[in-house]
Order: structure tokens, then C-alpha cells, then sequence
């Protein structure tokens, strides 16, 4: 710091102008740098240490008048204060540097009184605003709290809706994959504005691409099955009125494949009691139609069966019983002719024929049932196949003959093996009778040929024939190419044939055109009694 | 007297046909038989009216040409036949297509009850002596 010089003295006598000069003038006094004994070592460190200490109080005080220049803070009034303060002293430490040459001391003290003036009144103002700005700083701490306890408020709240977001997504998926795998689509009508709006799922199921459906009761009308439409529209009028809606439809997809939707749903009316929207589903029950319908054909059939068994057991009984009031009635009026021999016999023979025919019926029907719990076993025994077929013939010729039929034995050369002789014989009765009765009286022939390990036979009549489309059919439980009012019988004597062979490891079937007549054939392996 | 030329019975079925013939016969009638309804129907083109059957028993389930088929070809193609009374013998037991025939027609299940049978035809055709 600066050192008092005794020499200093200000004349009183001067005039103020001289007291001027006198303050610029070098005259009365020695430069510092004498007192240095101008040693250069210490005039250097002074020299360097003022001017890098003034230089930076000059910065400071810039940089400050900067700051307050472009920001627009509180309490400027004190940083420019600190700045000029600053400034001055910055000043004092050339003014040092000047005097090491030029004892300008009167203008070195004036500036100190100027950075005195400034330094005082800094401190005052900072002593006063000492409550501002501590006011300030707290504000801006409790600010800042208030900032990061909003950030970690806002962060836990972004997470909790990412969280909540993900779990509506997975929600939304597994609904969606649930109404996939259940095949189930969603429908949301808004009566009033006739939008629909469905889900990709009920897209699905009307055949359209996902995202087609515009929305409109038109377009879904032209999706549904004309047939269905009047059903399917008054379901929905029903429920306009009911509130519940339950209904069924084709849909003709664009591919031409029709499919069954079964459609459930809701209406929701608003508070004065008119609907507002229908909300439900359709479901793909097409499967469960198909169901329905060979379940409603097997009742049918069944139904068919029971009517035609009770047709053809009822055949027999009637002369029966026939047979039996026609002689009780000739016995009550004395009628010799009643006890006649040749009458008694005739009535014997009958009496015979219509038993014999009751039982096979009921075998025919015991069959049927063992053959559908899989329980028809064959009992096999070794035997020539030709001495049956001979048998046969001979046994049924009577039937031909009475219904003026020929029945030819073309070709049979003998074969032994193993087969159930019974249920063979049964196979060739059936085929045998059906040629007869579908023959229209022409020539019957049945040919059996044998190969090293299967016999072949084929019984060939020229009668009505079979349509191609009935020709697989025919082979079915109570199944006949033609009413059952035309011809009689159960209809069962195919399927068992067909059973039979197929037991035996044989194939049968048919070749036909219709009004040129049939050939049934079948084969069966031969199995010696080795084997 | 048996008021009628002779009795007409049509019947897919052999034995019926001639147990019901037999039993006819023996009560002094004639019979004439047919064993589907498209013989009875040439059966009837071929005779006069004053040579027709004095009444038919029809069988509902034959081929070729069943009864009910028989009865619309009687009534509309062989109108001098139509008045003929008509017998209908049955095993069906569908009561629909019993329903279905003609009013006049008179049904009877099978197994045929022979003295409902001769009632018939003696209404139709008296008893013979």
C-alpha cells in the first residue's frame, strides 16, 4: 500500500489553480522507485504484480457490467456498485505502477477517496440488502425443492401410465387372442348414426379382410345369406323391442364357401327408453350345424328304418295271421275243405316260410346292432366255395322261378379256404335277392373266378341300375338307391354284405348304369388252414 | 247273392295276395289279383265297366307302382274306375300319409283283421250264397 511522505505540504497562500498544478506536478516529490533504491528486481515485481492485479479488477469489473447488461437479475444496482468498486481499486494498482516514475500522489490519493466513496457505500448497500437477498436465496432453494420434488412426482406418473398402458395393451391382446382362439367377434351398433363397428375377429368370420367393413346395415345385409336375412332381420327387430338378441345366419364369404354365425347381444337404451346401441357377438358354428344336420339325418334314418322293420315284419305276420282266421273261420262253418291234406300242408309250408322269414328279419336286426358295437366276429371254417355258391343257388331258385327270373351260374371253379361259411352264405343271398328284386325279371348271372390268393365274384343283373350318386350310398345302414315305398325290405342287406367282406379283409362294390342293370362284386383273400 | 263280378287285390306281397285270395275264394267270391298298382291299372284300362271289380283291396308300399300313386292314376285317368270302393291295407303306420289319401278311401292295418275285410266286401258286394 501506499507510504506516507513527510515531505508533502500544501502551501495554504496558492491560489486554487495553482493547488491544481501543484496536485499534477512532480515537483515536491520523489517517485516510489527511489525508495526501491531502484533496485530492478523489486521495481519488476511491483511493476508486474500491480499490473496483473489491476488488470484483473478491470476484468472483474467489465465482466460484472456485462452481466448486468444482459441479464436483467435482482439487486443490479449492488453487482454495478461492486463493479465500479472494483473498477477503482483495479485503478489504484496502475496509479502504484505510475508513481515507481511520477509522484502524482495527489491524484493516487483522489482515486483512493473515489474507491473508498465506492467501496463504503458497496458495503452499506450490501449490509442493507442483506435481508432481500437472503429472502431471495431461500425462495430460489424452496423453488428448487419444489422443482425436483415435481420432477420425481412427474417421473413416477410417466411410469405409472407406461406401466398401466403395457397392461391395458396385454389385456387388450390377450382378448383379442382369446377371441381368436374361441373364433369370437365383437359387434358395437350405434343405432341412431346405423355405425357398426366389429372387431378384426368378426371380419374373420364373415370371410372379409381385416380393416374392410365400413360400418353401414347394408353392407352387412349383402354378407348374409339371402335365405337368412328376413330371420336374421326380424331377430334384430325383436330385439329393439326385447333388449336381448339371439340369432343364426349363413354368411356367403367371397371365396363361395357358406358359413353358419350364431349371434348373440344386447341393446342398451338410453334414459328415455329408445335404443341406442347393440353390443354383441357372432360366433362360427358351422361345425356344430354340421353336427345338428347328420345327427337329424340319423334320427331320420333311424325313424326310416323303424317304420320300414315294422313294414316288414308285419308282412309275414299278416298271412299268419291270415292263414290262421281263414281256417278258423272254415273250421267254424264245417268247411271240409279246411282239413283237407293238400290244404293243411300248404297252410304247414307257409306257416314255415313266414317263421323262418321272421327270424332272419330279426337276425338282420340283431346283426346291424352287433355290427355297430363291433362285435360281429366271423367263425371261420375251411370250405369250397363253389359247393356253397350251388347250395345258394339252389335254395333261392324258388324265388326266382316264381318271379320268372333266370338265375346262371356262369363260371366257378373250385376253391377252398377259410371264411365264415354262414355270413358268406348271407352275402350271396343278399346280392342274389337285390338281383332279383331290382332285375325287372331279366337273366341273372353270377361268375366267380380265382386268383393264386383272392376268389372273385360278380353277380350281374339287367334290371332298373343305380345312379353314380347313390352307387356309394347303397352301401350305408339303412340305405336304398330308391323309396321305400317302391320296394320292400330293411335296406340293411348291403351294409351287412359290405360288413361281412370287409370282416373276411375283401373288398366289395358296385359298377351300375342306370336302366342297363348292375354288377356287384366282391372279393375275398383266400386263407388256407396254415395261414 | 254276391252282387259283384269279382273282387280286385293288389299286393306286392306273394303270400298275402294268396292268403288273402284263399280266403276270399272260400267265402264264395271271385277274385282277380295284381301284385303292384301299374298292373291293377292295366288290369282296369283292359275291362268294362260292367265287367269292373265290385270293390279293391289296395296294399300302400309295392313297387313299380305304389297305392297312393295308384289311387291319383284311378281318379284322374280312369274316371269310369274312380267310383270303385276302395280298401286300403296298410303296415305303414304313419298317419300322415294315411291322412293324405282320399276320403272315401277305408283303411285297414296290417295284420288285416279278416272279419273287417268281409264286412267291407259284403257291403260293397253282398254275401255270396
Amino acid at each position: 500500500m501506499n507510504h506516507v511522505h513527510g515531505q508533502a505540504h500544501a502551501p495554504q497562500s496558492q491560489s486554487w489553480f495553482q493547488g491544481v498544478q501543484q496536485y499534477f506536478s512532480e515537483v515536491d516529490f520523489m517517485p516510489h522507485g527511489h525508495c526501491y533504491l531502484w533496485k530492478p528486481g523489486l521495481v519488476s515485481t511491483h511493476v508486474i504484480s500491480d499490473f496483473l492485479i489491476g488488470l484483473a479488477y478491470i476484468s472483474i469489473s467489465v465482466t460484472l457490467y456485462e452481466l448486468v447488461k444482459k441479464t436483467n437479475l435482482k439487486f443490479n444496482n449492488v453487482v454495478m456498485c461492486f463493479g465500479v468498486f472494483i473498477g477503482a481499486c483495479g485503478l489504484t494498482h496502475f496509479n502504484e505502477i505510475w508513481n515507481l516514475w511520477y509522484s502524482d500522489y495527489w491524484y493516487s490519493g483522489a482515486v483512493k477517496v473515489l474507491t473508498a466513496a465506492a467501496s463504503v457505500g458497496t458495503g452499506i448497500y450490501l449490509v442493507k440488502l442483506r435481508h432481500p437477498i437472503l429472502a431471495v436465496a431461500q425462495a430460489a432453494k424452496l423453488s428448487e425443492e419444489r422443482r425436483l420434488d415435481l420432477e420425481a412426482l412427474t417421473k413416477d406418473l410417466e411410469q405409472r401410465v407406461a406401466e398401466r398402458t403395457k397392461e391395458i395393451a396385454e389385456k387388450e391382446q390377450a382378448l383379442r387372442m382369446a377371441q381368436e382362439v374361441a373364433q369370437v367377434g365383437t359387434f358395437n351398433w350405434h343405432i341412431a348414426a346405423n355405425k357398426h363397428i366389429w372387431t378384426p375377429e368378426l371380419e374373420k368370420l364373415y370371410g372379409i379382410p381385416e380393416g374392410s367393413f365400413k360400418g353401414t346395415y347394408e353392407e352387412w345385409k349383402n354378407l348374409v345369406h339371402p335365405d337368412d336375412l328376413e330371420r336374421a332381420k326380424n331377430a334384430i327387430q325383436t330385439a329393439l323391442k326385447d333388449g336381448s338378441f339371439s340369432s343364426e345366419w349363413r354368411v356367403i364369404w367371397p371365396d363361395g364357401t357358406i358359413h353358419w354365425l350364431g349371434a348373440r347381444g344386447q341393446v342398451h337404451k338410453d334414459a328415455s327408453g329408445t335404443p341406442e346401441r347393440m353390443i354383441g357377438i357372432n360366433i362360427d358354428i358351422t361345425k356344430e350345424k354340421e353336427i345338428l344336420l347328420r345327427l337329424n339325418n340319423a334320427v331320420e334314418s333311424r325313424d326310416e328304418f323303424l317304420s320300414i322293420a315294422s313294414h316288414e315284419l308285419k308282412t309275414p305276420l299278416t298271412s299268419l295271421s291270415l292263414q290262421t282266421q281263414t281256417m278258423k273261420r272254415a273250421i267254424g262253418k264245417g268247411d271240409p275243405v279246411a282239413y283237407s291234406k293238400p290244404r293243411v300242408d300248404i297252410l304247414l309250408d307257409q306257416n314255415e316260410k313266414h317263421v323262418q322269414r321272421l327270424a332272419r328279419l330279426v337276425d338282420d336286426m340283431l346283426d346291424i346292432g352287433r355290427m355297430r358295437t363291433g362285435k360281429l366276429t366271423m367263425d371261420k371254417e375251411e370250405f369250397d366255395i363253389c359247393e356253397l355258391v350251388s347250395e345258394v343257388t339252389e335254395r333261392i331258385r324258388p324265388q326266382f322261378n316264381a318271379a320268372h327270373t333266370s338265375l346262371t351260374v356262369k363260371h366257378c371253379e373250385g376253391t377252398i379256404g377259410r371264411w365264415d361259411r354262414f355270413r358268406i352264405e348271407q352275402v350271396f343271398n343278399n346280392l342274389l335277392t337285390n338281383a332279383l328284386k331290382y332285375g325287372n325279371q331279366n337273366p341273372v348271372e353270377l361268375e366267380i373266378h380265382s386268383t393264386k390268393d383272392k376268389i372273385k365274384v360278380r353277380i350281374t343283373d339287367r334290371g332298373i341300375g343305380i345312379s353314380p350318386e347313390h352307387q356309394t350310398r347303397i352301401f350305408e345302414r339303412f340305405e336304398r338307391a330308391i323309396s321305400a315305398n317302391e320296394v320292400s325290405g330293411l335296406g340293411l342287406g348291403l351294409f351287412i354284405a359290405k360288413e361281412i367282406i370287409l370282416s373276411h379283409k375283401g373288398n366289395i362294390g358296385v359298377e351300375s348304369e342306370p336302366g342297363k342293370g348292375s354288377t356287384f362284386f366282391f372279393d375275398l383273400p383266400i386263407e388256407s388252414a396254415g395261414t | 247273392m254276391a252282387t259283384c263280378k269279382s273282387i280286385l287285390v293288389v299286393e306286392d306281397d306273394d303270400d298275402i295276395r294268396s292268403n288273402l285270395a284263399f280266403a276270399l275264394e272260400s267265402e264264395g267270391y271271385v277274385v282277380k289279383s295284381c301284385s303292384n298298382g301299374l298292373n291293377a291299372v292295366e288290369y282296369l284300362k283292359a275291362t268294362k265297366k260292367e265287367e269292373a271289380p265290385g270293390c279293391i283291396i289296395l296294399d300302400l308300399m309295392m313297387p313299380i307302382m305304389n297305392g297312393p300313386t295308384f289311387l291319383n292314376v284311378l281318379n284322374h285317368d280312369l274316371k269310369e274306375h274312380s267310383h270303385i270302393p276302395i280298401l286300403v291295407s296298410t303296415a305303414i303306420s304313419d298317419n300322415d300319409v294315411l291322412q293324405k289319401l282320399e276320403a272315401n278311401v277305408e283303411k285297414l292295418r296290417k295284420p288285416i283283421d279278416l272279419k273287417r275285410l268281409l264286412a267291407f266286401v259284403a257291403r260293397h258286394c253282398g254275401t255270396p250264397s
